[in-house]
């Protein structure tokens, strides 16, 4: 047998060996307590980051409907490729190669577009948007060959009537990485759409809707396993527009081929009919995307498809004159009666102020002065008038300042007076200034609502009316949130007397013999209008006939009329962009859409 | 004197099948119905094993020829799966990895060659004998599996220490140690497999590789911290439920369990690894004859080595090893062969007072 002090030296190294495991154990003990107490909130924090994703849900956009009802702008289903590289993982060639096929692609291009869009999504890949009817059914008829190919119907913006609305009601589109810096403390995420322009813009608080959220348990392979929260999205609001779509949209065939807008207004409401600003491009490119070579074109087009011409400023021409005309009445500078001689041309000092007319009108009298718009006459009412004070009735009729109407990117006009020439220029004001700003030329620019706000006050009998285009916004159910009312800014500065002095100035302007809008005249309704001829370029004295002049060195030709003239019902502003001559290009648009409003007729 | 053997051990038998119960509930979780079922048949076996050693009295068939031939067909099938480059050999229906069984066989192999040495140290001649009876099967696994190698290694160097090393051999071995480490060390860094290499990286610079290679180290940590106190709850263990741990059912099975159990469950399941091994060294300590103090210590050491070198990897203490825990994780060679230990081990304590 073994010694006893064996025994004993034994024992001491299992006591030793029990201590040894203590100490380990103790080690381990520590450690497990470290991690799973002490550093618990962080390990909880890394695997909640690492398997719960939030998943934004799309709110569905807010509608927009014309004054009958009719859908103007909406939300229709887009099929959207997704591709799954869990399931892709084994055949991913193969997979693609028939994806090339169905897609009419090159397969090289399709597996590098693959490659880098799955670098940067987590889990499934959004691979095309909007794919159309043909292909979504090739695709699903081969479902069997395509594992981890997916087609979803994803809701898309919709504009049924497409150009005609495009400056209205504007369009939407992704929003992009430079707009995200400022708006994502709103809540816009990358794959979001905003508002670009138009109504679309000016609602965009109401038409987005909140978006609803989805909490997500992936597992190590990206693969959704359940649904953790989900917080459903609330839809955007309708807009109800006063807006007529047939008259829109006819109003905008009838500038086809020109660069213009027409604006129509219900003058005892104040209510937008129509605004068409044409030429202007289908909004649907928008969501489609251009090509480089379609946006290049759309960028260069000298009729500048993307810019809403109701809402710039451009120099008035005559159809300025009945502001002045208001202006020196109401100051009593001239009487209604008083008849003025028209050689031609105006004289100020050693300066020849010419009448449009080359030979002169002869002898006229206020309301022949409106109707052939006589540069004459209102060149003696421009020395007459101090301009401050023409500065400030222009104002007070609406000018030099926002519509009201609310639609971005509207320019507010320019009215000039000493104190602008003086921060502008830092020069004094001229008198022979105040001449050119009487016929509605010079440093003045107003833009088309604007002065169909002007005439609509006109013939209503002086309320300035504030333009609207919005009238209801309600929640999907139904449910009334706003309803916009009639709202006057104001009163014309002008007695009823003088108003129906120049009241029948327009209409002889389009009823008279010599009046300059005859084109506008209909049969049986009593047409008042106004024309005007914006100069774009002083007029060299050797001027040749206008068809050899350069397009963008053309006159701009307004035209702005109301019907019936002693009960307006609606007023109808005309710019044609480089038209020429405002009774030439731009009444007898006026007239038709006159004639589409009264009698229904399509031309 | 049964009964008072009983109220003396019940907490050994009771800590044995605990860890049985966790082992069952752990695969239920991280494995699934397949690997439960398999599991607890394993156990099945791995108890009539237990109970096999535990009944038949150890001193009678533990011989020296008899382990010695076991010992050495282990070794030809070890230097066959050597050969071959294997870690398991196939049968159909479930495979075996021989290498497990090497812990029992080499603890009862030394047991019986130290049992007779009656000095206070180790003669030089049976220290070198030893450590070739050692060295043969650790070379043979190393060639496939370097962790069950390091293990088996580890378990012998166990039982030496037990037997006793004098100061002048300790000496002699700790400066043989540096020499060998410098000469053969850098080309034996070369020679390690890619993975292995990383792992160490892994372990001693986290920064540096942490992205590429300690995937598995990461995710351990999470699951283990995440459990908190009181643990996500059974089977739901975010990190087991969603697949982010790999190998969760066999290496990294504590980690499941640490998952959903928290502190409290990772703390009892160390508190009963902790009671088997204070009743081993017990039976130790307390054994009457020579080999059963050397087989309890044997076992016990096996049983230590393996719970810390996995646990060590678990939770970032040590690089990470592919070794199984032993009863939490899934694998009926490594069940087998620590319950033949652990066998062995309570008839030693059952026959401390027995003198026949």
């Amino acid at each position: 047998m073994i010694s006893p002090e064996t025994e004993e030296l034994h024992q001491k190294r299992l006591i030793l060996a029990g201590y040894l495991v203590f100490f380990f154990f103790g080690v381990i003990l520590i450690k497990l307590f470290y991690l799973q107490v002490l550093k618990h909130e962080y390990f909880w924090k890394l695997a909640r980051q690492r398997t719960f994703v939030r998943v934004a849900i799309p709110a569905p956009r807010g509608r927009i409907f014309d004054r009958r009802g009719v859908l103007l702008a909406g939300d229709r289903p887009s099929f959207n490729l997704y591709l799954d590289p869990f399931y892709l993982k084994e055949r991913e060639d193969q997979v693609l190669r028939m994806l090339a096929q169905i897609l009419g692609e090159d397969f090289s291009q399709i597996k590098t577009e693959y490659i880098l869009k799955k670098r940067k999504a987590y889990g499934e890949v959004l691979f095309r948007r909007g794919l159309d009817w043909e292909t979504v059914a090739r695709l699903e008829a081969r479902r069997y060959y395509l594992p981890g190919v997916r087609v979803e119907a994803r809701p898309e913006r919709y504009y049924p009537f497409g150009a005609s609305f495009f400056h209205l009601v504007g369009y939407v589109s992704a929003v992009s990485r430079k707009d995200l810096k400022t708006l994502r403390e709103k809540g816009y995420g990358p794959e979001d759409f905003l508002g670009r322009r138009g109504l679309e813009r000016a609602y965009e608080d109401q038409l987005r809707g909140i978006k609803g959220e989805k909490e997500l348990e992936k597992d190590a392979f990206g693969r959704t396993v359940k649904i953790v929260k989900e917080v459903p999205p609330r839809p955007g609001k309708d807009l109800f527009l006063t807006v007529d779509s047939a008259l829109q949209r006819e109003a905008y065939r009838f500038l086809e081929n020109r660069a213009g807008a027409i604006v129509v207004m219900d003058p005892r409401q104040g209510a937008l009919l129509a605004l068409v600003s044409a030429p202007a491009p289908d909004p649907f490119h928008y969501i489609k995307g251009f090509s480089p070579a379609a946006w290049r074109a759309l960028n260069n087009d000298p009729f500048r498809p993307l810019l809403n011409k109701a809402l710039l400023s451009y120099h008035p021409g005559s159809t300025f004159k009945p502001v002045t005309l208001l202006a020196a009445l109401e100051a009593g500078l001239i009487s209604p009666e008083e008849e003025i001689y028209c050689p031609g041309f105006y004289r100020l000092g050693r300066r020849l102020f010419r009448c449009w007319r080359k030979w002169g009108h002869g002898k006229v009298s206020l309301i022949q002065a409106l109707a052939q718009s006589c540069d004459t006459y209102f060149y003696v009412l421009g020395e007459k008038l101090d301009i401050d004070y023409l500065a400030r009735f222009a104002r007070q009729c609406g000018f030099g300042r926002p519509s009201g109407l609310g639609l971005p990117g509207e320019k507010p006009g320019l009215i000039p007076d000493r104190d602008w020439k003086r921060r502008v220029y830092g020069e004094r004001w001229q008198k022979g200034e105040n001449l050119v700003v009487a016929i509605g030329q010079g440093p003045l620019e107003v833009n088309l609502v604007q002065l169909v706000k002007f005439y609509a006050a006109l013939g209503n009998g002086g309320h300035l009316m504030k333009p609207f285009v919005v009238s209801e916004i309600s929640d999907p159910s139904g449910k009334k949130i706003k309803v916009f009312t009639p709202e006057e800014e104001g009163r014309l500065p002008a007695s009823e007397e003088n108003l129906r002095w120049v009241l029948k100035g327009l209409i002889e302007a389009v009823n008279g013999k010599h009046g300059t809008g005859k084109a506008a005249r209909m049969k049986e309704i009593l047409v008042a209008g106004k024309t005007g001829t914006a100069q774009v370029v002083k007029k060299d004295k050797d001027q040749k006939e206008d068809r050899e002049i350069p397009y963008e060195k053309r006159d701009h030709a307004w035209f702005v009329a109301f019907a019936p003239a002693e009960a307006p019902e609606i007023v109808v502003g005309v710019l044609v962009e480089h038209g020429g001559h405002g009774g030439e290009a731009a009444a007898p648009l006026a007239a038709k859409v006159l004639r589409l409003y009264f009698r229904g007729e399509r031309p | 004197m049964r009964l008072q053997t009983w109220l003396g051990e019940w907490p050994f038998f009771l800590a044995l099948a605990a860890l049985m119960g966790c082992g069952l509930l752990n695969q239920l979780s991280a494995g699934g119905g397949g690997y439960f079922w398999r599991q607890a048949l394993f156990f099945g076996l791995g108890i009539s094993a237990f109970l096999l050693f535990y009944l038949l009295d150890y001193r009678r068939i533990l011989t020296f020829q008899r382990v010695f031939c076991v010992y050495l067909l282990l070794v030809l099938l070890l230097g066959y799966m050597a050969l071959a480059g294997k870690r398991w050999l196939y049968f159909g229906l479930f495979s075996v990895q021989p290498s497990e069984f090497a812990k029992p066989v080499l603890v009862v192999l030394l047991a019986l060659l130290f049992c007779h040495h009656r000095e206070a140290y180790l003669r030089f001649s049976l220290f070198v004998w030893a450590n070739l009876l050692v060295a043969i099967p650790v070379i043979f696994i190393a060639v496939s599996d370097l962790d069950q190698a390091f293990l088996v290694f580890l378990v012998g160097e166990s039982l030496i220490f037990l037997a006793g090393l004098s100061r002048r051999l300790l000496l002699g071995l700790i400066l043989a140690g540096l020499a060998i480490s410098f000469v053969i060390g850098p080309p034996l860094w070369r020679q390690l497999k890619p993975y292995q290499r990383a792992r160490i990286m892994a372990f001693l610079k986290p920064g540096k590789t942490q992205k590429r290679w300690s995937y598995q180290t990461r995710q351990a940590l999470i699951a283990v911290g995440s459990g908190g106190l009181l643990g996500q709850g059974f089977r739901q263990g975010l990190s087991s439920r969603l697949h982010y741990l790999p190998a969760k059912h066999t290496d990294l099975a504590f980690a499941v369990w640490a998952e959903e159990w928290g502190f409290v469950g990772s703390g009892a399941v160390l508190l009963l690894y902790g009671l088997i091994i204070f009743y081993g060294l017990r039976a130790g300590y307390l054994a009457r004859d020579c080999l059963g103090r050397f087989l309890a210590f044997g076992a016990v050491a096996a049983l230590f080595w393996q719970v810390f070198i996995n646990l060590g990897g678990v939770l970032r203490i040590l690089p990470t090893a592919s070794l199984p825990l032993p009863f939490l994780s899934y694998g009926g060679s490594s069940i087998l062969s620590n319950m033949i230990m652990l066998g062995i081990m309570a008839s030693v304590m059952r026959r401390r007072f027995s003198f026949l």
